[in-house]
């Protein structure tokens, strides 16, 4: 879905029970959609579910610039700060206080939120470029800070630690994909039910127009701030799971690289569209993995940029603005027409 | 009908996005061949490393196969994990899981080997490095390093600095602040220490600097007789090395091999030192020539070292068997003298690799040996 404050091609407005039904059936849709995604797991090998477990990490990152400059369009380079902060608390919540990842990713999810209120807070009276440069020193600052920290590996970084969730080790690739999945889950009801509620609409007027927005009454600075906890919390989630994924954790992970790659999936996907990031993050991810065996190794940069070009001169919504394209509304208005008159028929 | 929610695009997107991560490699070794993991990196930033222990394993891999001597038929199977981390990550979990590969050789960057020394560990797979980073040995009970550790080579070059230095000469350290250039100049004051040399200054510089004029300039005013670089970036060893002689700095430098370092520094490289355990000098044309027809220009000690791991490989192989268990039991009882160093010799306690390494000087044209002195 393509969010934007007005839907130049919505379809009419169905009756009461086509709603009922329609609604009915997309929720039983989705349900399904996603114990088939759950089963994925199961049913791949350890390597393809790793690696399947990384598309969803990438995701959560992807969503939480969808949720900063999708909705709120505050234009943040910070991503990396906040993923790096969530995979070494994961660490030293795991290994130095000892507790489960039931409970740690909680506090993970908690610090991460507060590294994101200071962030936002930190950014309230800049926008633009001068906002996304101070977002990006934040994540020099900590990778400085980590890489100048013996307590925390220094630049040779942490490893050897077992991160486990409700007593099982995340070693295992299904428990982390589906606790992944989970969390994305999660992230996207939040995200899905925020943006038809009256946080939502304040996000996207601030977006639109910040002034015109406080002219009726919005805070911007208090829904800023929660637009940052929100996209830090799971920004930091998606860190501690990086952290069992990936098995070592070093000052790298908070590299200006990360929040390019996770940029250029939420550019090419649609920064407004969460099923256009979450398409790409996938499809990128699993490219960039296999890159040699396409024998395109050395031209991966080459490909993202040229994907990025490309979707900014011919695709500005992304791959996501697709959905609101005068085809698709046509379909839907075809699908919606046939589906009232077989409605009716029956009635 | 109504249209899908955000929600429910977005689940229909993500079991889609989820099918297409779907695929999976399928691999393995058989009676004939025996097939094994060569992680390394082939494309990306550490590409010039990753392409001399391609080439090391591939050079021995084509001599053991046309030997004759083995009843198995060498197959390395190489993943390119692109210099990221990440990728090494996935790249050696393939290799021990999906590929059911029972030993893995490389990466060569600590950043990238790190990662996948705890998949293969926590996969019982033994692990053969080139890496030289102390904790690679230390904290992985399945690494085996074929080549010379980080404080070892630094000792190589205090016993040189201990025999050279006079009275009124002086000794500064210069380090990237990366793992491998903070750890190594840590080592090296502390060996300092230990033979009454207190460096006269220690400059830390970030990586991928345009200019070092104001760290050059810091030297002069130092005037150390011998900078210790611990630096593995080549552009970086390149670009100093270069400054220094344009601002007229004449201290003598000693770092460490820095794959490509001193075709990038043309000219001023002349008189740069390099410790290594290998050089391709004129007494080593034979295994330099198989490696040059591995496709790469310059073999370096990296390619040297690949090559003797493969080959001790193959001696375990052939002693004691295929399987992992065989492997790391071999090797942990692994005597072994290789074209590029002699005395190859590991145990369950002692994995760590050479004891020493070797000081030459780039002439302009090849490498001469200085220390040990012969």
């Amino acid at each position: 879905m393509t969010d934007t404050l007005t839907r130049p091609h919505s379809p009419p407005v169905p009756g009461p029970g086509a709603e009922r039904r329609a609604s009915l059936l997309a929720t039983m849709a989705g349900a399904v959609l996603l114990i088939v995604a759950a089963a994925v797991p199961a049913l791949t090998d350890f390597s393809t579910t790793y690696l399947m477990a990384y598309v969803l990490i990438v995701a959560l990152l992807g969503l939480s610039l969808h949720l900063l400059m999708g909705l709120m369009g505050t234009f943040s380079l910070g991503q990396a700060a906040l993923f790096g902060t969530g995979a070494y608390a994961a660490v030293v919540v795991s290994e130095d206080v000892g507790l489960d990842g039931a409970i740690g990713f909680v506090l993970v999810a908690a610090i991460g939120a507060l590294l994101g209120l200071v962030m936002g807070a930190v950014t309230l009276r800049v926008s633009d470029l001068y906002l996304a440069l101070t977002t990006l020193a934040i994540g020099y600052i900590l990778e400085n800070v980590v890489r100048n920290t013996d307590w925390l590996g220094g630049s040779q970084g942490l490893t050897g630690f077992y991160i486990t969730f409700f007593g099982r080790s995340l070693d295992d690739p299904r428990l982390l994909c589906w606790i992944g999945l989970g969390v994305l889950t999660l992230f996207m009801i939040m995200i899905s039910s925020m943006r038809r509620s009256k946080i939502g609409r304040a996000f996207m007027a601030v977006r639109e127009s910040p002034i015109a927005a406080r002219s009726i009454g919005v805070d911007a600075r208090r829904y800023k701030l929660l637009g940052f906890a929100m996209a830090g919390a799971f920004s930091a989630i998606a860190g501690a799971l990086y952290s069992a994924w990936s098995l070592v954790v070093n000052p790298s992970v908070f590299s200006i690289d990360l929040t390019l790659s996770v940029l250029a999936i939420a550019i090419v996907g649609g920064l407004r569209s969460m099923p256009g990031i979450l398409v790409v993050a996938a499809l990128l991810t699993y490219f960039r993995n296999s890159a040699a065996d396409f024998g395109v190794a050395d031209y991966v940069l080459l490909v993202y940029g040229a994907l990025i070009v490309l979707s900014l001169r011919f695709l500005p919504l992304g791959l996501g603005g697709l959905t609101g394209s005068r085809a698709v509304a046509r379909v839907r208005r075809l699908v919606a027409h046939r589906s009232r008159s077989r409605g009716g028929g029956r009635a | 009908m109504k249209k899908l929610t955000g929600i429910q695009e977005t689940a229909a997107a993500a079991s889609l996005a989820l099918a297409v991560a779907g695929c999976s490699a399928v691999g393995g070794s058989d009676g004939d061949t025996f097939k094994f993991a060569v992680v390394t990196e082939k494309t990306g930033a550490y590409a010039d490393y990753g392409l001399q222990l391609e080439a090391g394993v591939e050079a021995a891999a084509a001599d053991i196969n046309a030997s004759g001597d083995y009843d198995v038929e060498f197959e390395p199977v190489v993943y390119d994990c692109q210099s990221d981390s990440a990728i090494c990550v996935q790249s050696a979990r393939e290799a021990v899981s999906a590929d059911g590969m029972p030993v893995v050789i490389g990466p060569i960057v600590s950043v990238d080997v790190l990662p996948a020394a705890e998949v293969t560990e926590r996969a019982d797979v033994p692990h053969l490095v080139m890496a030289v980073l102390n904790q690679i040995t230390d904290d992985y009970s399945n690494t085996f390093r074929f080549s010379t550790q980080s404080d070892r080579s630094n000792q190589t070059v205090i016993e040189y600095i201990e025999a050279k230095l006079q009275p009124d000469e002086t000794v500064a350290i210069v380090n990237a602040t990366t793992d491998f250039g903070t750890s190594g100049a840590a080592q090296q004051k502390e060996q300092l220490s230990e033979i009454g040399v207190e460096p006269v200054i220690e400059i830390a510089h970030d990586p991928d600097q345009a200019d070092y004029t104001p760290l050059i300039t810091q030297l002069k005013e130092a005037d150390p007789t011998y900078v210790l670089l611990s630096d593995s970036n080549p552009a970086d060893v390149a670009k100093l090395l270069r400054q220094a002689k344009e601002l007229g700095l004449e201290s003598q430098w000693i770092g460490a091999d820095a794959s490509g370092s001193i075709e990038l520094a043309g000219d001023a490289a002349v008189g740069y030192m390099t410790v290594s355990p290998w050089f391709p000098t004129t007494a080593n044309k034979e295994l330099t020539d198989k490696l040059i027809a591995q496709g790469i220009d310059t073999p370096g000690w990296i390619s040297a070292m690949a090559y003797d791991a493969t080959m001790a490989l193959a001696q375990v192989i052939d002693e004691n068997g295929t399987s992992s268990e065989d492997i790391t039991e071999g090797l942990e009882s692994l005597s072994f003298d290789g074209i590029a160093r002699q005395g190859w010799n590991f145990s369950s306690e002692d994995r760590l690799g050479l004891t020493t390494s070797q000081i030459a000087v780039w002439n302009g044209t090849e490498y001469e040996i200085v220390w040990p002195e012969r």
